[in-house]
């Protein structure tokens, strides 16, 4: 079985997320001071170009600030958050024929996802896959249905085996 | 490409703060960068067209001791607060308008620098001559309109100004050689 989720997984989540928080403190630290060393050099000469110059800066770093915000720092932190929810959950083993559909879904407030249909003994289930860790069983599928054995918490894919049908 | 999905998925908030940045640090940026009245002499221009900066990087060229900055405002500025309009220590203003304005004036009648010049009633001192088409600072402020001689020009001393000492009694004496630059500016 591949396991998608591993012990050490929100240790190194944390790691990343504090180095992408430090990297936004900084930028918005550093636009600031930019922008207050504009306001120390600004005489009556130079006043527009500098306001136009440190409006830019201000603007720019925020759209940076709440991308990485939004998209890096949030994101690892739900990813840790649901990382640690799938190490301590209870798993339940099923053997389905699984398809993975196209297209990624964001949760709000917490991580994306892909979607899955498990067919077993004539039911669909609909069962989701964190997207960062989508790609090997994407690839193990290789766009077609195939029978695999999965490890399900909550709903999410915590662990696979595609069983090989043409031995 | 992920990039550009995730921006267009908040686009809005993009914009929202471009307008805010905007906004914002422009209200901040004015609001650092000036300096307090008793460093700063105010003029206001009421002309058909201004160079306003450039008028003021010329003025602070000989920049009176004590003084900062020179500031140099065309009347629309004062459209939203009329607050920096009163409280302004030279204004230059067509000879039609004068009396409209009288109140916000002190007279320059008596000063020394009023002496071989032409003081209006109000107490103006003439900045632009219409007849002769010249005046001071004439290389800034466009004083006729195109095609036209337009009229005479004054130089005022604000009423509250506090660097007319000499007109009003209070401050210092600041706005005067602002004054002298400004009618013998060619």
């Amino acid at each position: 079985m591949k396991q998608l989720y591993r012990p050490e997984d929100p240790g190194i989540l944390k790691r990343k997320h504090d180095a992408a928080a430090a990297a936004v403190w900084t930028i918005a630290a550093g636009a600031l001071i930019a922008c207050v060393l504009f306001c120390v050099f600004t005489n009556t000469a130079n006043a527009e170009q500098m306001e136009l110059l440190s409006v830019a800066v201000f603007a720019a770093a925020g759209w940076v600030v709440i991308y990485l915000s939004t998209f890096v720092v949030a994101a690892l932190r739900y990813e840790r958050e649901h990382t640690e929810r799938m190490l301590a959950a209870e798993k339940t083993s099923l053997t389905a024929r699984v398809r993975m559909e196209k297209g990624t879904v964001r949760i709000h407030r917490s991580i994306s996802v892909r979607r899955l249909s498990a067919t077993e003994g004539g039911k669909t289930r609909r069962l989701y896959v964190d997207e960062r860790r989508a790609r090997e069983l994407e690839r193990a599928l290789g766009g077609e249905e195939k029978l695999c054995q999965l490890d399900a918490a909550g709903g999410y894919v915590t662990a696979f085996r595609v069983h090989d049908e043409n031995p | 490409m992920r990039i550009l999905k995730n921006i267009a998925s908040q686009l809005h908030i993009y914009l929202l703060w471009l307008f805010a940045a905007a906004l914002l640090w422009g209200w901040i940026f004015t609001f650092v960068t000036d300096t307090r009245p008793e460093k700063k002499v105010t003029v206001f221009v009421e002309a058909p067209a201004c160079l306003d900066r450039e008028l003021a990087i010329e003025l602070e060229k000989t920049m009176p001791e004590g003084i900062r900055m020179i500031k140099v405002h065309p009347f629309t500025y004062a459209m939203f607060d009329e607050s920096t309009l009163l409280g302004a220590d030279l204004y230059v203003i067509p000879a039609s308008h004068a009396a409209d304005y009288r109140d916000s004036f002190a007279s320059a009648a008596g000063l020394p620098l009023a002496e071989g010049r032409t003081v209006s009633p109000e107490g103006g001192i003439r900045i632009y001559e219409a007849a002769a088409g010249t005046g001071g600072a004439d290389g800034y402020v466009t004083y006729a309109p195109p095609g036209g001689t337009g009229e005479d020009y004054y130089l005022f001393f604000g009423v509250k100004s506090i660097h007319a000492a000499a007109v009003n009694g209070v401050g210092d004496d600041a706005a005067l050689p602002v004054a002298e630059r400004l009618l013998d500016m060619r």
